[in-house]
């Protein structure tokens, strides 16, 4: 057998390769990152885009924040131009319920010295001119969020971490995991590879992949769907949020609007299928807020996971039991804006170094002590 | 000078060089060309170049044009306003 490495990886999304990116800056380069699928097939190349650090809960803010100014400096350091614009978010409320809970999540924001503001009806439509005043009491909002476009970020990850000696093989699916001595010997559809450290960083597939080393991973897929209309020209500034029913939708680079909407959990389902309510209710949801907008029309939608956890924070951690391997997952559907951190605390915990932030709330154990706090702002 | 550039793309602008050489930095799989140039994804939906990334596809990598997979068909097949897909009844029960 000759397949060795240092480090395997299983998964080439967003969590995968900034680990990998974040190893390389340390000097460890021995590293194979393992797909089972083309390059970053899974979440990652399905998502929004939105990059915010309104957040309700330190822990997230401080990734948030974190992961910000390190996508400021990764394109001229990767050469991949993936259009980060901090055009800001924009959260809308319906109720004064909704209203209170944003001004209670700004004050704490104000804090990390986020700078967020609370608005009226007219504020916010001077931030966004084609919303339909009846349909909302005012919002917050916050120009250092933003959204940028995945697909040249893996691909500026991918050909970065090739050029300095990381192996990435698609189409090699991770079958099974064995214990040795030394580390672990992985099955994979491409022959067996031994690695003395490992990381599990496959998205919605990661607690099915941690349950091979005999870990129970209490996260689970959830099928979220998301759409994209013709290319129009450029009037949208910030990611549209409403509170409500998460919906959000921002234009991304090429012109196009991009949006979904929160659907009834349906239970497990292929993520590949695209459904007709989607269309209809995420339609609705567009032309109630912009009447403007119906006839725009809409190209393509398609579908992806969201690995819930159950307090809808990452899981960062060892996978107990199983010295030398970690598991990163968990995101429920902001693991993209928080990347760049994620991959720097699995970097330090796969090198025994001190991760920059305290990986205390990010461990499992945090749901057997009960004193869970759920994250208040989870959209879509 | 003459600047020849070859389209395949007509929405999203990717030409035959362009293409090629996504396929011989390592992107051989028609998801991953599809993903880095956009071809396929504006608002004909593929429906003119999926052959032509096809056919280049097999050129560059020697595997029979039988072979190559088309990318994932997104629904609606064709642009559908909004304000259709919003007027569409929902006549299913308990809604
Ligand atoms: C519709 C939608 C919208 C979203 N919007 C946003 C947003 O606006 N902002 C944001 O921050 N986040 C958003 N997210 C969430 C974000 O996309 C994810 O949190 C993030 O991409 C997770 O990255 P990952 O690398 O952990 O997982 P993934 O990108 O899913 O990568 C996991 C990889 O592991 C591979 N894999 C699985 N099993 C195996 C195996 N056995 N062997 C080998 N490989 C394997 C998979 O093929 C996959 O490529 C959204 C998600 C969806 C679905």
């Amino acid at each position: 057998m000759d397949r060795r490495a240092e480090i395997a990886i299983i998964g080439s999304g967003v969590t995968g390769l900034s680990t990998a990116y974040s190893l390389v800056r340390r000097g460890t380069r021995d590293i194979v990152v393992l797909e089972s699928g083309n390059l970053a097939q899974g979440a990652s190349t399905r998502n929004g885009g939105g990059i915010r650090a309104q957040f309700t809960t330190d822990e997230n803010i401080l990734l948030a924040k974190w992961s910000i100014e390190r996508f400021r400096r990764l394109a001229g350091e990767l050469k991949a131009n993936f259009w980060f614009r901090q055009g800001g978010y924009l959260f809308l409320a319906e109720t004064e319920d909704e209203l209170a809970q944003l001004k209670k999540a700004a004050e704490f924001q104000a804090r990390h010295g986020l700078g967020t503001r609370v608005l009226d009806n007219t504020a916010v439509t001077d931030i966004v001119p084609c919303l339909d005043t009846r349909r909302f009491i005012g919002g917050s909002f916050r120009q250092g969020d933003g959204v940028l476009f995945p697909f040249p970020l893996l691909f500026g990850y991918a050909e970065h971490l090739r050029a300095r000696g990381v192996k990435i093989e698609t189409h090699c699916e991770v079958k099974a995991i064995r214990r040795t001595g030394q580390g672990f010997e992985l099955s994979t559809s491409r022959g067996p590879l031994l690695a003395a450290k490992l990381l599990v960083a496959a998205g919605g597939w990661s607690a099915q992949v941690s349950s091979a080393l005999g870990a129970n991973i209490p996260s689970h897929p959830v099928r979220h769907q998301i759409m994209a209309s013709e290319p129009l020209a450029p009037f949208l500034e910030p990611m549209v949020v409403t509170l409500k029913d998460g919906f959000y939708i921002s234009q991304g680079p090429r012109g196009e609007l991009i949006g979904g909407i929160a659907e009834p959990e349906e239970g497990p389902k292929s993520y590949t299928r695209s459904g007709f309510d989607f269309a209809r209710l995420m339609s609705e949801r567009i032309v109630s807020l912009c009447p403007r907008m119906s006839g725009v029309r809409m190209l393509r939608q398609w579908g992806g996971f969201y690995d819930v956890s159950p307090d809808a924070n990452p899981i960062l951690d060892r996978v107990p039991g199983a010295e030398g391997a970690f598991v990163a997952c968990g995101f429920s559907g902001h693991g993209f804006m928080i990347s760049p951190a994620v991959g720097e605390i699995m970097a330090c915990m796969l090198v025994g170094e001190r991760p920059p932030f305290s990986p205390e709330p990010y461990r499992l154990s945090r749901f057997d002590s009960g004193g869970v706090k759920h994250e208040g702002l989870v959209i879509g | 000078m003459v600047v020849v550039k070859r389209f395949v793309c007509m929405c999203e602008d990717v030409t035959v060089d362009e293409l090629r050489s996504v396929i011989r930095r390592g992107y051989a799989d028609i998801e991953e060309v599809k993903r880095i140039t956009g071809i396929g994804t504006g608002p004909c939906q593929g429906k003119q170049c999926l052959h032509l990334l096809r056919k280049i596809l097999s050129e560059e990598t020697g595997v029979p044009m039988k072979d190559v997979p088309t990318t994932t068909l997104r629904p609606p097949v064709v642009p559908v306003p909004f304000g259709q897909l919003a007027a569409v009844e929902d006549d299913r029960e308990g809604r």
